[in-house]
């Protein structure tokens, strides 16, 4: 197996986070996952050697993504924020507390736009600097920054029941 | 939203780390003396941290085993890499007769490792193409590894024999795929074909595959499973070591006349 493939594989736990945060669910984030790795080994030639390989894999699943979410915008499908509130019982309150969050913040995300979703989860969950954000999506710094900013309020906001920004997010 | 001179983007870049000694000082400044602000600053390393309390779980979770197929399956090969990877390379002694287990454990990888295949021709092997006689031809005619590019087809067709053997019954059999089949030449059709006693080609196994997006190699490789499933198919039929080199050119030349039992 070829040294990069190998690269691929144990970069496969953050490449699912990526796409489950891009996602905002591990089964899409799975599809997904699977679709960039076929993606990316089918384009290896195109990797340059000295390149970060996780900024070009997470390019590539962003770009599959894009593209996937472009054929199913007829059948736009948005989750549902207060189906996600119910709790299986029976656990300490401390670990339903816990999931709770959990659940509250994962269905927060997927209420975010697309585009800025991608630019928390590649900043905020993967540790990427402002200008390694930009150069992996092809945006301006301060598109990264206006986006991230913005995303960073709302998730905040959803998870927290902030009214005033509930009605913003209805909108948005 | 600006508070006092400050807008979001700013301290959020400060919160982030992102802002050089200078910036950061003004901004701990008017963090200083505006408890409205620190609580706007808070709100955003809460929200960072959401979103990785969110995530956190998948980097402990294993990794799916359909995942790690995908990446150590579908290598994309070239005949006769993937004929070495098959049957361990020109050089090597045979010993006869192989097992079918121990052939298919020679031929991959896949089956060990990727775990694709669940029953012995697990898959959907259709074993009923009536044989093209272009492709015919060009097993009767070409080595293995040679491209032989069909007549009369306008979405370049072409037959690439992979493998010459001999199968339980003592007839000559050939590994090859077809590519550019079915509706815009999109098909790649990977199978077998043995010769039968009136010297005609006969299909015993084929499988159909979309050729997958980029195929700029300039041949198929089949995908996980379906190459499992004809090389599972192989493995269980051949007869002895496979013909290659100077013996599958002698026998070509012969017109497939040489006695396939000895």
């Amino acid at each position: 197996m070829s040294d990069t493939r190998s690269q691929i594989i144990a970069m496969l736990p953050r490449l699912r986070r990526f796409c489950r945060g891009l996602t905002g669910s591990a089964e899409e984030g799975d599809e997904l996952v699977q679709m960039a790795c076929e993606r990316a080994l089918s384009r290896l030639h195109q990797w340059q050697e000295g390149s970060r390989l996780d900024s070009w894999l997470y390019r590539i699943a962003q770009n599959v993504w894009i593209n996937k979410m472009r054929q199913e915008k007829n059948r736009n499908t948005v989750p549902d924020l207060d189906a996600v509130s119910a709790v299986a019982g029976g656990d300490t309150r401390q670990e339903v507390e816990t999931r709770d969050l959990h659940q509250k913040t994962m269905a927060a995300m997927r209420h975010l736009p697309p585009d800025q979703r991608e630019v928390l989860v590649l900043v905020c969950v993967e540790g990427f600097s402002y200008r390694e954000a930009a150069e992996t999506l092809g945006l301006k710094i301060g598109t990264v920054m206006s986006r991230l900013s913005r995303a960073r309020l709302r998730l905040w906001q959803m998870v927290h029941g902030d009214p005033a920004m509930a009605a913003a997010v209805q909108k948005g | 939203m600006m508070t006092r001179g400050i807008d979001d983007e700013k301290l959020m870049a400060y919160v982030d780390g992102e802002l050089g000694a200078v910036e950061r000082a003004e901004v701990e400044a008017l963090l200083a003396q505006d408890p409205s602000l620190r609580e706007r600053a808070e709100m955003f390393r809460e929200s960072a941290d959401l979103a990785r309390f969110a995530l956190a779980d998948t980097l402990r979770e294993p990794v799916p085993d359909a995942m790690l197929a995908t990446l150590r399956s579908t290598e994309r090969e070239g005949p006769l890499k993937r004929l070495f990877r098959r049957f361990g390379g020109a050089g090597r002694q045979w010993s006869l007769p192989l097992g079918g287990l121990e052939l298919a454990t020679a031929a991959g990888l896949l089956l060990v490792v990727g775990g694709v295949v669940g029953s012995q021709f697990g898959g959907d092997p259709v074993y009923s193409d009536a044989m093209d006689p272009r492709v015919a031809d060009a097993l009767s005619t070409a080595g293995s590894g040679t491209v032989v590019v069909l007549d009369g087809s306008d979405s370049a067709e072409d037959v690439l024999p992979l493998l010459t053997y001999v199968n339980s019954d003592g007839a000559f059999c050939r590994h090859y795929l077809h590519h550019g089949v079915g509706p815009q030449g999109g098909q790649t059709v990977d199978g077998v074909a043995c010769l039968d006693d009136g010297g005609n080609w006969q299909q015993v196994i084929t499988v159909r595959m979309e050729a997958s997006e980029a195929e700029s190699d300039g041949y198929v490789t089949a995908s996980g499973g379906e190459s499992v499933l004809i090389d599972d198919f192989i493995a269980s039929t051949i007869a002895g070591a496979p013909i290659v080199g100077p013996d599958e050119a002698e026998l070509i030349g012969s017109d497939w006349t040489a006695d396939s039992s000895s």
